[in-house]
């Protein structure tokens, strides 16, 4: 079996303000002159995930659950939550056979963005969950962020053949 | 016989006398103007120069200094309105101010007013009844080289009486004109929403020099010791900044002098109003930074001043 690939997909909430009335200076002429400008940016409400790798199961031994993770952050400019949705590349967590196999295995995706890791329902946001930092870099990663699981009986009913997935991960500032 | 002969020659010279006494009053008139010679010494402070100078014009029918039959002048002056240093011109806005009546009337060298002023009796009993209003447009003086510049403008008043009918008054204007330096056609820097990538804006402005010389120049920000910093209040974005003369971009440092810049531009104090522009402030805000440093989303303000100076 591979690994199932991780995709890292940074989600932008813009947080528009309006600025105010700013006015340049200039010079008058005579031995010194002295102008003075403005400067302005806006810097949107901005999250970032980071920090994951591939979760590579190996070779299933015939016995036993599999289990894999993969170490990961989520960092906003500001916010102290977000929320996050999983979804796959299959649209549905189920790895998918490489070769010529029919079947396909099931697996569950649990995130620890909380002390309580959470089971993640697909394409479902599961809120509140706590920053790891409120600045956006370096935002490095925190093991054990993203787990994936495999019951045996799962693994038993699948022919024999390489089995891959892509999660996808969208965090959302709060 | 003999005395009826010397009472006629009595009777004579009295007419004669009498006719003489007479004349005058009736077909002599007379004007004057004073303060004269005037000499004034211009100061120039980067704007405008304005020059008033009062006058008390004597304008009567009699020529008899003590005469009161008050007759109005004319004011005419010949020679070029502007100060010169031989080569080159500053042009001036000149009238002439009748104190009595409130009235200005424009001044254009070699025409006369006509005879509209309102003239006085000897020392202007009631005060001054004129004045010399010179404006030289802060324009015409910025777009000539530094040097002395002088004109002697010959003030004539004139009525149409039949005696002294006119009188000349040497007005002359000296200024000193110093080299100078302005910056100019500032804009503020707008470097607009933040998309996660490095952001870079350059702002054209106008540094002017009267001497075309080379300049220095000090960006100063609005953090602490000068930094060049964006803040809301919460977090603090640091950015960078270059200078770039026309021969390319140099970095500045905050509070630091970049000497040494060339192409000011001469002759216009605004490079045209901004058409001639010839120096560009770059800013540039790093992503790395902002990950690094912002803690609350919002807009992000900071100033830069930019001082120049001779060199």
């Amino acid at each position: 079996m591979k690994a199932t690939k991780i995709v890292n997909l940074v989600a932008a909430a813009g947080l528009m303000a309006s600025g105010s009335a700013f006015a340049a200076t200039q010079g008058t002429v005579g031995a010194t002159s002295q102008g003075q400008s403005v400067v302005t940016v806006t810097i949107p409400s901005l999250i970032r995930i980071n920090g994951l790798t591939d979760i590579a199961l190996g070779t299933y031994a015939g016995t036993g659950d599999m289990s894999g993770s993969s170490p990961g952050a989520v960092c906003t400019n500001g916010a102290t939550n977000y929320g996050i949705v999983a979804t796959s590349a299959a649209g549905l967590f189920e790895l998918q056979p490489q070769g010529a196999a029919t079947t396909t295995i099931p697996y569950t995706v649990t995130w620890a963005g909380t002390a309580t890791p959470a089971q993640l329902t697909y394409n479902t946001n599961e809120a509140n969950q706590d920053v790891d930092a409120t600045v956006l870099g370096p935002c490095a990663g925190v093991a054990g962020k993203l787990t994936v699981d495999i019951l045996e009986a799962d693994l038993q009913a699948a022919s024999a053949d390489d089995y891959q997935d892509t999660v996808i991960l969208t965090v959302t500032p709060e | 016989m003999a005395l009826g002969r010397q009472n006629d020659r009595k009777r004579s010279l009295l007419a004669v006398l009498v006719t003489v006494l007479l004349f005058p009053c009736f077909a002599h008139a007379r004007v004057d103007i004073d303060p004269r010679p005037v000499t004034i010494d211009l100061t120039w402070n980067g704007a405008d120069i304005t020059v008033t100078q009062d006058f008390c014009v004597v304008s009567t029918a009699g020529a008899n200094p003590n005469n009161n039959s008050v007759i109005d002048y004319a004011v005419t002056i010949t020679v070029p309105l502007e100060l010169t240093d031989g080569v080159n011109q500053i042009p001036g806005n000149f009238s002439w101010v009748d104190l009595t009546t409130g009235v200005s009337t424009p001044l254009t060298a070699g025409v006369s007013t006509g005879e509209i002023m309102t003239g006085s009796t000897q020392n202007c009993p009631g005060g001054n009844n004129a004045r010399l209003v010179a404006v030289f447009p802060n324009a015409n003086i910025t777009a000539v080289p530094p040097g002395f510049y002088t004109q002697t403008f010959d003030v004539e008043v004139s009525n149409s009486g039949g005696g002294r009918k006119r009188f000349r008054n040497n007005v002359t204007m000296n200024l000193n004109l110093p080299d100078s330096i302005r910056v100019s056609e500032v804009d503020d820097i707008l470097l607009g929403t933040y998309s996660g990538a490095d952001i870079t804006v350059t702002e054209s402005l106008c540094v002017f020099r009267a001497s075309g010389g080379n300049y220095g120049v000090t960006v100063t920000g609005s953090g602490a010791g000068g930094a060049f910093e964006l803040s809301n209040g919460a977090s603090v974005l640091p950015f960078e900044a270059t200078w770039n003369d026309g021969t390319g971009a140099a970095a500045l440092a905050p509070a630091t002098l970049l000497a040494n810049r060339v192409n000011a531009v001469a002759g216009t104090d605004t490079c045209n109003n901004g058409a001639l522009n010839n120096a560009e402030l770059g800013i540039t805000l790093r992503a790395a930074d902002v990950d690094l440093f912002t803690t609350s989303p919002g807009v992000h303000t900071g100033t830069v001043t930019i001082l120049v100076e001779m060199q």
